[in-house]
């Protein structure tokens, strides 16, 4: 991020923290408005947190959660609880986060095992089951009939917060939840989100857990919507469990939709819009719903992405971000200035990965069958092999994503890599690309290097790499592969060709200093092709090991130190392209006949 | 114990309702990937306009007929205008949920306008009540019981036996295939949505005579129904019927031996044990992207 665009945002969380803080002293202590907008301004306000945590979640991560009023619920009585023993305002909060915080980390942690749909409907029986605990443990709850609460006692302050003073409090806390929603928004927690929810598999392979991620997303979320609990039973003093019915979780659905996900203004919208309906429609009961329901609908329907970011998206589209320009083609990167850029970045690799009988079958077909073989430190070895090979499912074994039925080891150096999770395989040093790109669908190319740049701190600190700064990796990665000119475009903005550049630029920002690279020409026109060869070479010079896996099989026997073919998942040979091309066995397998190899080859 | 045989007849008794809502459930989503939560109140909906038709002298068993065809048309309705413009990619699945809660706070809004939030009273179509193993059960609710298991048999048939069932079978399977072969995928979906929504119909019909005909008559049918399809899986109709009756039997147990109060504590502390051992249901297909 510029010097500039830094001070912006700065500007701009520094006027939303003096314009909450005049709000609150305005219609708290200095008693600009009467009672009724009072209320209705710390309505919103708790609303807006609740919306906020609901909206938070759905936008990092693709996690919908209907049952989030279990932890308002738990919020509001922590708070109706600890009230009675005099306990300060300040230490509920903290409480009712802490509770919040750890039981949505549980809940979190088993989002990953079910859909989207799945969960949301899960977090639904959550609401239910709520709303009957909260009904029936009258000890805690007061049941049915509800419970009155305390004055809100504060640290700061020498007398109790009288009730109609709490929208200070609503209003503050409102402001706080604002500030944090956008700060996640713009952190490395953030982007690691979006790089989750977007991509799961290459998230895995720069180093992410998603369940890990997802649990303390939620955990976050739920601690957030606990203090809108809070405020809300201070703000009213009175709490039963319609408030924390499942309309009420609907409502913050509602909410969530209608602002539209992904950005603390989108939550504020949708408060603003769940606050202001049933106000207006205080005498018809049902016209609320409709007008819920109806906007709902249409927002679905039309504005997928609800209000702000359908909004938002026009202005990105007015300024011309979304459009990648035409003209000049981008300038070629040359091999020598690429290996001045991977030895930067990477460390040359020092141990050799080797593989011995590793075997992967499908029920019953085998995709691997005892292969072994070895890419010793900073050579660039070639898979090749026809159609169902093997040559994907070894990568897969090598990422992580396939157990092999048998191995007797796959190590690098003294390292058991099998041992290792597919997250724990980039902290070996070891990096994919992927056939597809499979960039993060959410995050700008600038983004996603410096999400990765950020996981590949540790890694680069134990290979003494000097440059370690995450800003400054990005910076290099986006001169040294030109994409500076992509550097704010979504993946799916560009070109197949600059997704592949990008991919590799991900892989060099892990600092891995081994490198599998799947069909990494596949798709690429001439130009490209010719490029990516400079990458690559800069790379076998900067002592990075590489296994490439490809079609293209004259472009891996020329880049290539060793070449292994893979038959129906045997090793049908290992050895130097030339004496690769000589083969007999591998122009059989190849071409049928050891007559067409030569044509191939020379034609 | 002694009266373990009743508890379990009156829980297979309700869990006929919750088999329905389920059965309806699956086979819509089955053929549109929407878990339509609107399904209740489009049952609702049909049965008030019928109480309507009722009280003006419509006979009560072809009331019945009246609120299939009424739901059935409803559910169409929604697949075409709110399902289908939404087109195919990777959030539609949520989004189209989110669409029918949005659609059921609509007809919520709409019953409320058209006839009042009191509740009202609805005709049994058989009086009376038998004496099974001590307890009495209402004829109307053995009727309904019967009635929806001759509505699940007719699917059953339906699905198995005849050629545009097994084509329907086949599209679940494979859309891209099924097409491939030319089996219209559109009509699928309007006979998916009539049959899924009459199925709600018939239990909101025999809910609101058991009760009172009001707004919020098949919520809490509903959620036991979703937990019906958490158990035998969203793909499964069989699952689905099973996992309807499994709840009505587990609720009424647990209401009568462990805590009249928590109810439905303990039905989902059950599914969620449950689904933490196998995500997909029980009889539910392994196709991880659908779950």
């Amino acid at each position: 991020m510029s010097r500039a665009a830094t001070n912006t945002v700065a500007l701009r969380w520094v006027s939303i923290a003096i314009a909450g803080v005049a709000l609150a002293f305005a219609v708290g202590p200095l008693k600009m408005v009467g009672d009724y907008p009072q209320f209705i301004i710390a309505s919103a306000s708790f609303y807006f947190i609740a919306v906020l945590s609901v909206n938070m979640l759905a936008g990092l991560c693709g996690i919908w959660s209907m049952g989030h009023t279990a932890y308002i619920a738990l919020g509001a009585y922590i708070a109706a609880n600890l009230t009675k023993y005099g306990v300060p305002l300040e230490a509920i909060l903290v409480a009712a986060a802490a509770a919040a915080g750890i039981l949505g980390f549980i809940l979190g942690l088993s989002a990953g095992r079910f859909s989207v749909l799945y969960f949301g409907l899960l977090t639904m029986a959550l609401a239910l089951v709520t709303t009957e605990v909260v009904s029936h443990w009258v000890v805690v709850t007061g049941g049915d009939d509800g419970m009155k609460v305390g004055k809100a006692i504060s640290i700061f302050l020498p007398a109790p917060i009288e009730t109609k003073n709490t929208v200070v409090i609503c209003v503050l806390l409102a402001t706080a939840v604002y500030l944090i929603g956008d700060a996640v928004n713009a952190s490395q927690f953030g982007r690691r989100w979006l790089a989750v929810k977007g991509q799961r598999t290459a998230a895995m392979a720069i180093g992410l857990k998603p369940h890990v991620e997802n649990a303390t997303a939620f955990g976050l979320s739920a601690a957030i919507a606990s203090s809108s609990g809070v405020a809300m039973a201070f703000s009213v003093a009175f709490i039963d469990p319609v408030a924390f019915s499942l309309d009420a979780s609907i409502t913050l659905i509602v909410g969530t939709v209608v602002g539209g996900i992904g950005s603390s203004l989108g939550a504020l919208v949708g408060s603003g819009f769940i606050t202001a309906v049933p106000e207006l429609a205080r005498d018809a009961l049902a016209v609320a719903n409709f007008v819920y329901g109806g906007t709902m609908v249409v927002v679905l329907l039309f504005l997928r992405q609800g209000l702000v970011p359908a909004f938002r998206a026009r202005i990105r589209r007015w300024r011309g971000h979304g459009t990648v320009k035409a003209g000049a083609p981008r300038r070629a990167v040359d091999a020598a200035a690429m290996g001045a850029l991977v030895s930067r970045l990477m460390p040359p690799a020092r141990h050799s990965l080797s593989l011995k009988n590793v075997s992967v079958h499908f029920s019953g077909l085998k995709a691997l069958d005892d292969v072994s073989f070895e890419v010793p430190p900073g050579t660039a070895v070639g898979l090749i092999g026809p159609n169902g090979a093997g040559k994907t499912s070894l990568l897969n074994v090598l990422s992580g994503f396939y157990e092999p039925v048998s191995a007797t080891s796959v190590t690098l150096g003294d390292v058991d890599v099998l041992a290792a999770s597919p997250s724990g395989r980039a902290a070996l040093g070891m990096g994919r690309t992927f056939q597809h790109a499979e960039l993060f669908p959410e995050l700008s190319i600038r983004d996603m290097l410096l999400t990765v740049a950020g996981l590949a701190r540790p890694l680069r600190r134990a290979n003494r790499i000097a440059l370690q700064d995450p800003v400054a990796i990005t910076e290099l990665i986006l001169d040294g592969l030109e994409l500076r000119p992509y550097a704010n475009s979504l993946p799916a903005e560009l070109p197949f060709g600059i997704q592949k550049v990008a991919d590799i630029g991900r892989v060099l920002a892990i600092g891995a200093s081994v490198v599998s690279m799947d069909e990494p020409f596949s798709g690429l026109d001439e130009h490209e092709r010719s490029e990516l060869r400079a990458i690559l070479r800069g790379m076998h010079s900067a002592g990075v090991s590489i296994l490439i896996i490809d079609h293209a099989v004259q472009e891996v026997l020329s880049l290539a130190d060793k070449v292994v073919v893979l038959d129906f998942g045997r090793l049908l040979a290992y050895g130097d392209p030339a004496s690769i091309r000589r083969d007999p066995a591998v122009m059989k397998a190849y071409f049928g006949s050891a007559h067409q190899v030569e044509v191939a080859a020379h034609g | 114990m002694g009266d373990f045989p009743a508890v379990v007849i009156s829980g297979i008794v309700s869990g006929s309702t919750y088999a329905l809502l389920a059965l309806g459930i699956v086979i819509i989503f089955r053929s549109t990937d929407t878990v339509n939560f609107a399904i209740g109140d489009t049952g609702t909906l049909a049965v008030f306009v019928t109480g309507s038709l009722i009280a003006a002298g419509l006979p009560i068993a072809a009331g019945l007929l009246v609120a299939i065809v009424l739901a059935g048309l409803m559910g169409v309705a929604t697949e075409r205008l709110l399902i289908r413009p939404l087109g195919h990619s990777r959030n539609v699945l949520f989004i189209a949920l989110v669409i029918t809660i949005g659609l059921g706070l609509l007809i919520h809004a709409g019953i409320f306008l058209g006839w009042g939030t009191r509740s009202r009273s609805f005709p049994v179509l058989v009086p009376g009540s038998a004496n099974i193993f001590g307890i009495a059960l209402a004829w109307n609710k053995i009727l309904a019981a019967v009635i929806a298991a001759a509505a699940m048999g007719a699917v059953a048939w339906f699905f198995t036996k005849t050629a545009f069932g097994t084509a329907m079978r086949a599209t679940a399977e494979d859309p891209g295939a099924a097409r491939m072969i030319g089996i219209d995928a559109g009509r699928v979906a309007t006979i998916a949505w009539f049959v899924g929504s009459g199925m709600a119909a018939i239990a909101a019909f025999f809910l609101a005579a058991d009760t009172s005909l009001n707004a919020s008559l098949t919520i809490s049918a509903l959620f036991r129904a979703f937990a019906g399809v958490f158990l035998g899986g969203l793909t499964s109709m069989a699952g689905a019927v099973i996992g309807g009756f499994v709840i009505g039997v587990l609720d009424n147990i647990a209401g009568r031996y462990i805590s009249a109060n928590y109810r439905d504590t303990i039905v989902f502390a059950v599914i969620v044990l449950v689904l933490f051992i196998r995500p997909a249901g029980v009889l539910g297909a392994g196709r991880k992207e659908r779950v």
